[in-house]
């Protein structure tokens, strides 16, 4: 099992997902970064369905009560294991009682936001609705529905395969699929439903200008600052259904992003939708920073999810070959 | 016609002579592996340099081709700078393969003396990363 010993808050449980339940209003969510999860998943022969801890306040502390390999993926988090340095993106080996330690991410070359902590085995807390995620909203999946506190006690699942190999790290995914605009990370996004009725200048403002990410922002959604989107005439709607991705605008002119804790429906109108391969990418941007808005079409949109589903592919293609040349 | 079990002598001469260690064909209808001597473990390996006169430090050398790298991609700061101590099996620098970051680690603990291929380098096997003093 695993104690946690220090907790910041908002860690949470979290798998890729509770898909499929949206047709009763339970939403996705999962880790804000799949890229990451998937990429500790992966180091450890873990399925990549198995649940990791999503943690985006530090310090995280936790002792892992049997020996156990593990993996800290997403955002450097500065790791020590027992006071000594783990690398990011590394698959590494516990002791029996040895203590992890994941610290504020430190300035380097690629800043992140959340980092992921995978055990050979996931986190096996029970499975609702098709799905070991934390859904914060209803208070379901994940750890008793809710972010992990101090004494909480997390049961790990058996490793599918034979002991991971330790020392074996990935390139993140934030450098093997970079996008920015003009030095700025980037999304592509789909013009939505409400996009023809914004102003001409609004509509080119949306894709010329960096929008920053407000400390408003959390898994729900991100509240983003920049200049007014102005539509052609006020609008009201009913509610509709929406999805992680859709990019709202309030009366403010202001967009918000729906994140993977999004409720399932809203009024608000929309003028974009980020898409689904490029939520990773926002669930890595820090509070304060800025990100650019890119257009793209449906083909866009399906090539950027097989660009991510191909670099998944060569990272498992490339440690099954480690794997067979160790074992021969 | 064009099997590569008849070419199996020439196909590893050439690796001898490239100084790898191991060639993998995939094809539609198989695979072969060939692989030079019998140690194929990724970690790399510690050769004695024999230029050294005094045979005073011990070379680090590449397990296989790839970029060396000093720092971890996420991280400005290197891995390990001349006099640092290190212990057995930290890693020293980081080898990139791929998708793949492969470390090269300290045989034993030893004292930094030279890193000696360049950051981002194109290595290959056998080429010396990094020499290290023996612990005193």
């Amino acid at each position: 099992v695993i104690r946690v010993l220090a907790c910041g808050a908002l860690a949470t449980v979290q798998d890729r997902g509770r898909r499929g339940a949206l047709r009763w209003g339970v939403g996705l969510a999962g880790a804000m970064d799949g890229l990451a999860l998937a990429g500790g998943n992966l180091l450890l022969g873990n399925d990549l369905d198995a649940a990791g801890i999503e943690v985006q306040v530090f310090p995280l502390e936790v002792r892992l009560d049997e020996a156990t390999h593990f993996a800290v993926t997403g955002a450097d988090c500065a790791a020590t294991l027992d006071g000594k340095p783990v690398l990011p993106w590394t698959s590494a080996e516990a002791q029996a009682g040895a203590v992890l330690r994941l610290g504020p991410p430190p300035p380097g070359r690629w800043r992140g936001a959340r980092c992921y902590l995978c055990v050979a085995g996931g986190i096996d807390v029970p499975v609702v609705l098709g799905s070991r995620a934390t859904q914060l909203r209803g208070a379901i999946g994940g750890h008793k529905g809710r972010p992990l506190v101090a004494g909480d006690v997390l049961p790990v699942g058996h490793p599918v395969r034979a002991a991971a190999r330790t020392g074996i790290g990935l390139v993140p995914a934030g450098l093997a699929l970079p996008l920015a605009v003009d030095g700025v990370p980037a999304v592509r996004v789909l013009p939505a439903a409400e996009y023809e009725r914004y102003t001409p200048a609004s509509r080119a403002t949306f894709w010329a200008e960096p929008w920053r990410v407000t400390p408003q922002s959390d898994r729900y959604g991100f509240r983003l600052a920049g200049p007014t989107l102005e539509p052609l005439s006020p609008m009201e709607l009913r509610s509709h259904g929406i999805m992680p991705g859709v990019i709202q605008v309030p009366h403010g002119g202001q967009p918000i992003i729906q994140m993977c804790d999004a409720q399932p429906s809203g009024g608000y109108p929309k003028i974009g939708t980020v898409i689904e391969a490029d939520l990773w990418r926002l669930g890595q941007a820090p509070i304060g920073s800025h990100v650019r808005f890119v257009e793209t079409d449906w083909d866009g949109a399906l090539a950027a999810r097989d660009e991510a589903a191909r670099w998944l592919a060569s990272v498992a293609r490339d440690l099954d070959r480690l794997h067979r040349r160790s074992a021969a | 016609v064009t099997s590569p079990f008849n070419r199996i002598s020439e196909l590893a001469a050439l690796l001898a002579a490239a100084g790898l260690d191991e060639l993998e064909l995939v094809g539609p209808d198989g695979r072969v592996l060939l692989r030079r001597g019998a140690d194929g473990a990724a970690a790399p390996v510690s050769v004695e340099d024999e230029a050294a006169e005094d045979a005073a430090f011990e070379v680090v050398a590449s397990s296989g081709v790839g970029h060396f790298l000093h720092a971890h991609p996420l991280r400005a700061q290197p891995l390990v700078a001349p006099d640092d101590a290190v212990v057995a099996g930290q890693p020293l620098g980081l080898l990139r393969v791929g998708t793949l970051l492969l470390q090269a680690t300290a045989p034993r603990d030893a004292v930094v003396a030279r890193v000696v291929a360049a950051d981002g380098a194109l290595v290959g096997y056998g080429d010396p990363l990094v020499e290290l003093w023996p612990e005193e």
